[in-house]
């Protein structure tokens, strides 16, 4: 095993220097595959990519290969945010030592788990015919067919040769042919191959000289994007035969996977990446100043937004930036405390709920998740709020305050402010701070009406609370208002483009594809941003698939980039 | 809201008084949705969090003649020759009769060779069940002393003298802190207040109460404290645990009238069955979060026999059935029976505290339907 893993490590290693490519070509222009604009722009491809999977993909690639009753417990290693995105963010991210072992024992286990009596019935397609003794030919069926899920390709000649080999050879000393499979499995699930998504390109045929992703890691790139899991069986086929690269094909495979129910598991893997909603696993409230904010209402604060946001997009295929005005929500026990809100449901669970007209909540920004994210473990924070729909929704960039900000004028007791307002505007005579408390105080003071765990409150200290601001030349008067103008900044919709082609690529936006997103945004600006219509503009574009040449790749500082693209045989 | 509809949702209160008489064993429903309407008031919802005896204890019990109760065990090792007697009918303590007889089942088969412990304070803490102020015989009460409030009133609470020499009934004892527990985690031990019609909460002379068992699970923070504005479903399926009554809140204490017949679920020391009270009132002082004060009236006594025989605190909780049995039947003080003259039922105080609830009626039912159950006499 110890031999096994330290195979794994070292293509890991390898692999984290290699990116896929190969032959030469200059890129040429190509056609559109469906929906293709006259006016969509040219873009020059970009390299392939090499992405780790995040810690749902991982596990919903595993209950894709096994079943959803195999056990998967582990904990991935944070990686770093980059431009907004945390699946942009690993597209650089390495696995440590230290990140590996969890993995390791993470393969072990589910490795265990598959062979076991209970489940190797029906997951093995099966039996030795002696169980203490090597059996090559089922180790092979079941490898065989196991690997091209777990790669999401099919294993090479060599891979699978290797694979069988090992699993024969670590009959011996167990005596048991199931301790054969589990070793070679576990070797498999820490293998790079899994373990990151990495991209293949190959020469268009129908174009020549461009190159485009093969098959295979189009259907990944499509199952993480719509489903945020591995491609299924059907998927995998459909790229072997080639049905991926013809625009019928592939329509038919998008149309079937936005038709599934894993789709809105996709929908909430980018919004809870988008929204930054890994922030829950660690967001506490003093439990004096908020007593009912407990751990199980962050979690169905967390719940609220995604739930939302699909009923929203997906079940009432409602634009995006309505997003910020509906007043569909749902409601669960411990969530409820919050809003003080009666909800006719039990300790599991939510109901549907819809806030009232006149009601000072409507739209994911009055939400306690939103506003108890973006505020302090004892108090509001119109800053933290402010800074929160300036970075997050409007991709615009909020200087971090200086470390020898001066708070006396604030945290004088003798001064006497009653509202958070009061205080701001004292903080911002010092003109360090003023000049970036003007881009986000004025947007959050719009949420005041809500303190730090977002419950709703009219005064602050006895004074009314004046909740008045204003968002690129929009004024407001309240949360709803705010939202509104959220809702109409031009902002929004580039913000929301930009991240999700980012996403959807997995890895960040070149300046030289701004001219696509800005079709896009155009396109979308007619149809409206529905997110189905989104996605689909974007995965049936022309520049959604296509890859740089190696030469191109070469030529731009990518020299030291070994080029390494082949077809994979298929064994 | 216009007048019309004022005076409608009046004639329907009275309707559903009246109807409270008339149709026994029925569940009616009453449109009242705007309970919640400035016009007709608020709405204050409670869920009951502790629940114990109402009981006055000294550090040093001086309270109690013998101080403590003896338990089973010692009333059994007191008896002649317990070896013998455990030699010749097996079992455990409790069958310590002459013939082997458990006290739980037969406790005037068995006789306490230890005494019993009276309480003898004059201070206790209760309501004045009777109305009268020297504890006489009344139609429908029997002659007792009565206790003498913090506040100076003459109040009535017989089963303090029954277990309040008692260990396992006393604050921080074996029973009080398991049933204390087991009013938190048994949604059987759910018991909703729902108080209607509030225009100020510190002082309105005409509020409606209403009682309900709840059906969903009381929730604490970090802190350790109950989290307050849970919303909390009625359970609809024990349509004879519905009550209401008249109340009103003075200074902002809610003083209910009494509820002719009460019966109200229970789990307690693992064992399940109802509590039976007449006259069951309220005394609550209101908090912006909560409520702490005294529920009280007859308890009745097959029924409090019962719940508290058959239970396995005799021995930690340090008490003789056969010795509270027989308190039980000397103490009463409540509804004499007319043949025997001997009480069925004893005056009782209990201390409780709750949290405030949104209560949550059922959904089949349009929002802010009022459920009571119709028949509150036995």
């Amino acid at each position: 095993m110890k031999a096994l893993r330290t195979l794994s490590l070292g293509a890991l290693i390898a692999l984290l220097a290699l990116v896929a490519c190969s032959s030469d070509g200059p890129k040429k222009p190509v056609s559109s595959s469906t929906s293709a604009s006259p006016s969509e722009p040219g873009v020059p491809p970009p390299a392939p990519t090499l992405r780790l999977l995040s810690q749902s993909e991982y596990a919903n690639s595993i209950a894709r290969v096994f079943g959803a009753d195999i056990i998967v417990k582990i904990r991935f290693a944070p990686v770093n945010r980059v431009d907004g995105l945390l699946s942009v963010g690993r597209s650089s991210a390495v696995v440590t030592p230290g990140a590996l072992d969890p993995l390791d024992a993470s393969a072990r286990s589910i490795a265990a788990q598959v062979v076991d009596p209970a489940h190797r019935g029906f997951l093995i397609p099966c039996a030795p015919a002696n169980i203490n003794a090597r059996d090559d030919k089922c180790a092979r069926a079941f490898l065989a067919k196991a690997g091209r899920l777990i790669y999401r390709r099919p294993l090479t000649s060599d891979e699978l040769k290797r694979a069988v080999e090992t699993a024969g050879a670590a009959v011996g000393p167990s005596g048991d042919f199931y301790a054969g499979l589990r070793y070679t499995l576990s070797a498999m699930l820490i293998s790079p191959e899994f373990l990151f998504v990495r991209e293949t390109a190959e020469p268009d045929p129908g174009r020549p000289g461009a190159w485009r992703l093969d098959g295979y890691s189009k259907a990944s790139r499509l199952s993480f994007l719509l489903w945020d899991s591995s491609p299924d069986d059907e998927l995998l086929t459909a790229a072997g035969r080639g049905e991926l690269h013809d625009p019928s094909g592939l329509k038919r495979q998008v149309d079937r996977m936005i038709g599934s129910p894993l789709y809105k598991q996709g929908v909430r893997a980018f919004f809870a990446d988008f929204l930054v909603l890994e922030a829950f696993d660690t967001l506490t409230k003093d439990p004096v100043i908020y007593p009912a904010f407990t751990l199980k209402a962050v979690d169905e604060a967390r719940e609220q937004i995604l739930s939302t946001v699909v009923d929203h997009l997906v079940d009432r295929d409602g634009d995006y930036r309505d997003l910020f005005t509906t007043r569909h929500t749902f409601l669960s026990s411990d969530l409820a405390v919050l809003y003080r809100i009666p909800v006719d449901v039990g300790s599991q669970g939510s109901v549907p709920y819809e806030f009232r007209e006149g009601d000072p909540r409507a739209g994911i920004l009055t939400q306690i998740g939103f506003l108890a994210q973006y505020a302090h473990p004892g108090r509001s924070s119109s800053t933290r709020r402010g800074r929160g729909i300036r970075e997050v929704l409007l991709c615009q960039k909020v200087p971090d305050p200086p470390p020898n900000v001066d708070f006396s004028i604030i945290e004088d007791p003798t001064a006497h402010f009653h509202t958070a307002r009061e205080r701001l505007a004292a903080h911002q005579q010092n003109p360090v701070c003023a000049g970036c408390h003007a881009r986000t105080d004025p947007i959050g003071l719009g949420l005041e009406n809500f303190d730090g765990a977002g419950q709703f409150r009219a005064r602050e200290n006895g004074a009314v609370i004046d909740a008045s601001g204003k968002l690129d030349g929009n004024t407001f008067s309240d949360g709803v208002g705010l939202g509104q103008a959220v809702k109409e900044s031009p902002a929004l919709k580039s913000c929301i483009v930009n991240r999700l082609y980012a996403y959807s690529v997995g890895r960040k936006v070149d300046p030289n594809e701004n001219p696509l997103l800005e079709y896009y945004e155009s396109v979308l600006e007619q149809r409206g941003f529905r997110f189905e219509e989104m996605l689909r503009l974007m995965i049936f574009d022309r520049s959604f698939f296509a890859i740089a040449a190696p030469e191109t790749l070469a030529a731009s500082n990518n020299a030291s980039m070994e080029v390494s693209h082949r077809a994979h045989q298929v064994y | 809201m216009s007048g019309k509809r004022i005076r409608r949702h009046r004639l329907v209160r009275a309707l559903l008084y009246a109807s409270s008489l008339i149709l026994l064993g029925a569940v009616i429903g009453v449109e009242a949705d705007d309970a919640t309407s400035s016009e007709s008031g608020e709405t204050i919802g409670l869920v009951l969090t502790d629940w114990r005896y109402a009981l006055y204890q000294t550090p040093g019990v001086e309270e109690c003649s013998l101080g403590l109760q003896k338990g089973a065990v010692e009333q059994f090792k007191a008896q002649d020759d317990p070896l013998g007697h455990f030699k010749k009918f097996g079992g455990t303590f409790e069958t310590r009769g002459l013939n082997g007889e458990d006290p739980n089942f037969s406790p005037m088969l068995v006789t306490d060779p230890l005494p019993f412990s009276e309480l003898k304070t004059k201070v206790g803490f209760g309501f004045n069940l009777d109305g009268t102020s020297d504890g006489r015989a009344t139609p429908t009460t029997l002659a007792h002393d009565k206790f003498v409030s913090p506040d100076g009133e003459r109040v009535d609470n017989q089963l303090a003298r029954v277990v309040g020499c008692i260990q396992g009934w006393r604050k921080t004892g074996f029973m009080a802190e398991f049933y204390a527990k087991e009013v938190e985690t048994s949604p059987i031990n759910r018991h909703l207040i729902e108080i209607t019609g509030v225009h100020d909460e510190q002082n309105d002379p005409d509020v409606e109460v209403f009682i309900y068992k709840g059906r969903d699970r009381l929730v604490r923070n970090a802190s350790g404290s109950f989290i307050a504005f849970m919303s909390h479903r009625i359970d609809e399926r024990f349509p004879q645990f519905m009550l209401k009554t008249h109340g009103k809140i003075v200074d902002g204490v809610l003083i209910t009238d009494p509820i002719p017949f009460a019966r109200l679920p229970l789990v307690q020391i693992q064992m399940t069955g109802e509590r039976d009270i007449r006259d069951l009132r309220l005394r609550l002082k209101l908090t912006p979060t909560g409520a702490d004060g005294l529920l009280g009236g007859y308890e009745q006594l097959d029924s409090w026999w019962n719940n508290h025989s058959k239970s396995p605190g005799s021995d930690p909780g340090m008490y003789s059935p056969a010795g509270i049995y027989r308190a039980l039947y000397r103490y009463g003080d409540g509804y004499p029976d007319p043949a025997t003259g001997k009480p069925t039922a004893i005056s009782v105080a209990y201390q409780v505290s709750a949290v405030r609830a949104l209560i949550v009626h059922p959904a089949h039912q349009a929002p802010g339907v009022v459920v009571a159950r119709a028949d509150q006499k036995q």
